[in-house]
């Protein structure tokens, strides 16, 4: 499909790279947009700006934030001396919104993939070991059930054992090849209570 | 399982065919390229998500069209209705969607409509490789267990990182035992898994393959079916074999090979080289069998295949014979039939020449018979 503006052609190609989205949702989106006031134009793509501007990793557990460290590492109300590790931001909310859990996060963005050529070096492990203190009694680990997640978990556990803190996982009431970000509350809830020692 | 109706829309040569099935035979017949083959391919869709047939979706659609659609009204053995829609955009995921759920993958469809195929190019179960033995055991077992499917969807990816990171070993850099000692455990829980079904399923299916052989076959050779395991001695054989025993076994191994693995950058143990036998009169069927022979040992393991799932599934097959009769004698067609009208199997069976069929066996009342023309059904009972 050809536009008969290279205004609109341009606005298609860029929502066309969005994930899921398609030329025919990009061109109804482009309409949307044209359909819309400048004052809503003006304010959206500003959005768009300040995210990159604003959103950089927490120094402490490499989840997005505005502020380093973030709200989580900062409170006062959180128990410092358990970790919890996940493999993507999204999965700190799903975990945030079961209310089950008060510790810390760390966020390791991504899971050992050698096909994919991703290394243990490439993940936030080296900066795990560094945030582990003397005061940290408990690690979680929160990975996905996929094969890669289930190899890191093991990865992680190997290096962790020795250092004498609890090592955790969360238990297996996630459905089987289900992605944490998509499991519901009250399964997360009942994986975050029921886990087991490794 | 009982399927009820079948639609299928724009697939090869059927713009929009509508059919109704017997519970029982039904024969589906026409000159070669009328669009036979594309009502069970239909089917197998329905069951796996995919054809049997080597050909890509977007080449199943018919001519000058976009996509492709497939509804299956089937009933379980339990008389709860049972819905299968597949739909193919070109370019597109595959939608599926069934009574389980919507968006769903194929994974989620295997084992629910359990399905026996046989086409000629099944040839080589007897006569090929190991590994169209190993595709043919994992295609029972995947249709009988959702936790044997997915153990080996997981294996199968486990083994490919594990080669990955053994080859990658080769480069120089630093050697991350923790990592590959990770990688080993996963790979060797998954086998072990695998290899300790293979087992039960090669302590029971021969039963059924050699009742089956000697129903068919007029002669008196003996059958069978004998698993070799990989890295698991068969000589401990005669005692009952556990999970735990298939464990240490494959640690050891793991041990033994570590060194020559690093330095081919592959694995080189585990039921991805596992062979399953087929034995006549204590002979390897590939290297003795005759033609003939090779063609009832085919069809008896197809048919065991369909008694087994029968057994040990809550949902009974059914049955997907592609021209399967142009390669039998009369003797041998009659006897298939008769044991598929006394197992009151659901079966559809696509023939060129009918004829050739009815004067050889008697066919009761509930037999269908479909005629195709150019993508078009008719019924002609
Ligand atoms: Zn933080």
């Amino acid at each position: 499909m050809i536009y008969t503006s290279e205004s609109i052609e341009r606005v298609v190609e860029y929502f066309s790279n969005l994930p899921s989205i398609g030329r025919k949702t990009a061109y109804r989106l482009t309409m949307f947009l044209l359909n819309q006031n400048s004052d809503f134009i003006e304010k959206f793509a500003q959005s768009l700006i300040n995210l990159k501007q604003n959103i950089k990793y927490c120094s402490q557990c490499y989840n997005f934030t505005e502020l380093d460290p973030c709200p989580i590492c900062r409170s006062e109300k959180r128990n410092k001396s358990i970790i919890c590790v996940v493999e993507e931001p999204a999965d700190v909310n799903a975990i945030e919104k079961t209310n089950e859990y008060h510790g810390l996060y760390h966020v390791l963005q991504g899971v050992i993939n050698p096909l994919e050529n991703i290394s243990p070096d490439d993940l936030k492990i080296r900066e795990l070991l560094q945030r582990i203190k003397s005061d940290t009694e408990e690690v979680i680990l929160a990975l996905n059930p996929s094969t890669e997640g289930e190899v890191t978990t093991q990865y992680l556990t190997k290096i962790l054992k020795p250092l004498g803190i609890k090592v955790t996982r969360i238990a297996r009431g996630v459905p089987m090849g289900l992605s944490l970000e998509f499991a519901d509350e009250a399964t997360l809830s009942r994986a975050i209570q029921g886990r087991v020692e490794v | 399982m009982i399927i009820k109706r079948l639609n299928i829309k724009k697939l090869r040569n059927h713009s929009n065919s509508e059919i109704t099935f017997s519970p029982l035979i039904n024969f589906i017949y026409g000159p070669n390229g009328a669009g036979k083959t594309t009502i069970l391919e239909a089917i197998h869709i329905c069951s796996f998500g995919k054809t049997f047939q080597p050909t890509q979706d977007n080449q199943l659609i018919m001519k000058g069209n976009e996509s492709y659609s497939i509804s299956c009204r089937c009933q379980t053995d339990l008389g709860t209705p049972y819905d299968v829609n597949v739909e193919f955009i070109h370019g597109k995921k595959k939608q599926i969607r069934s009574s389980l759920g919507e968006n769903l993958s194929s994974k989620n469809l295997i084992g629910e409509l359990p399905t026996v195929v046989l086409t000629p190019d099944y040839k080589i179960i007897t006569s090929g490789s190991p590994n169209e033995r190993r595709i043919f055991v994992d295609k029972i077992l995947s249709q009988c267990s959702k936790i044997y499917l997915d153990d080996l969807i997981k294996f199968k990816k486990t083994l490919k990182q594990r080669n990955a990171l053994l080859s990658k070993e080769n480069f120089p850099r630093k050697f991350d035992e923790n990592l590959f000692s990770s990688w080993t455990e996963q790979f060797i829980q998954l086998s072990s898994k695998i290899i300790y079904k293979r087992y039960t399923f090669a302590e029971e299916f021969p039963r059924y393959f050699q009742s089956m052989y000697s129903d068919i076959s007029s002669e008196k050779e003996k059958v069978n079916l004998r698993y070799l395991p990989d890295s698991v001695t068969a000589d401990k054989y005669e005692m009952k074999i556990s999970l735990d025993f298939i464990y240490d076994m494959l640690r050891q191994r793991a041990k033994e090979i570590e060194n020559v693995e690093k330095k081919r950058g592959l694995t080189l143990f585990g039921p991805q080289k596992d062979e399953f036998e087929i034995l006549i009169n204590d002979g390897l069927a590939r290297d003795i069998a005759s033609q003939g022979q090779h063609k009832t040992l085919l069809v008896s393991l197809k048919i065991a295949e369909y008694m087994y799932l029968k057994e040990l599934n809550n949902e009974t097959p059914v049955i997907l014979f592609d021209d399967i009769f142009s390669e039998l004698d009369d003797n041998r067609i009659a006897k298939v039939v008769k044991i598929l009208q006394n197992t009151d199997a659901q079966s559809f069976i696509t023939t060129v020449n009918i004829e050739k069929i009815l004067s050889k066996t008697e066919l009761n009342l509930n037999t269908k018979r479909l005629f195709i023309i150019n993508g078009e059904v008719n019924e002609t009972n």
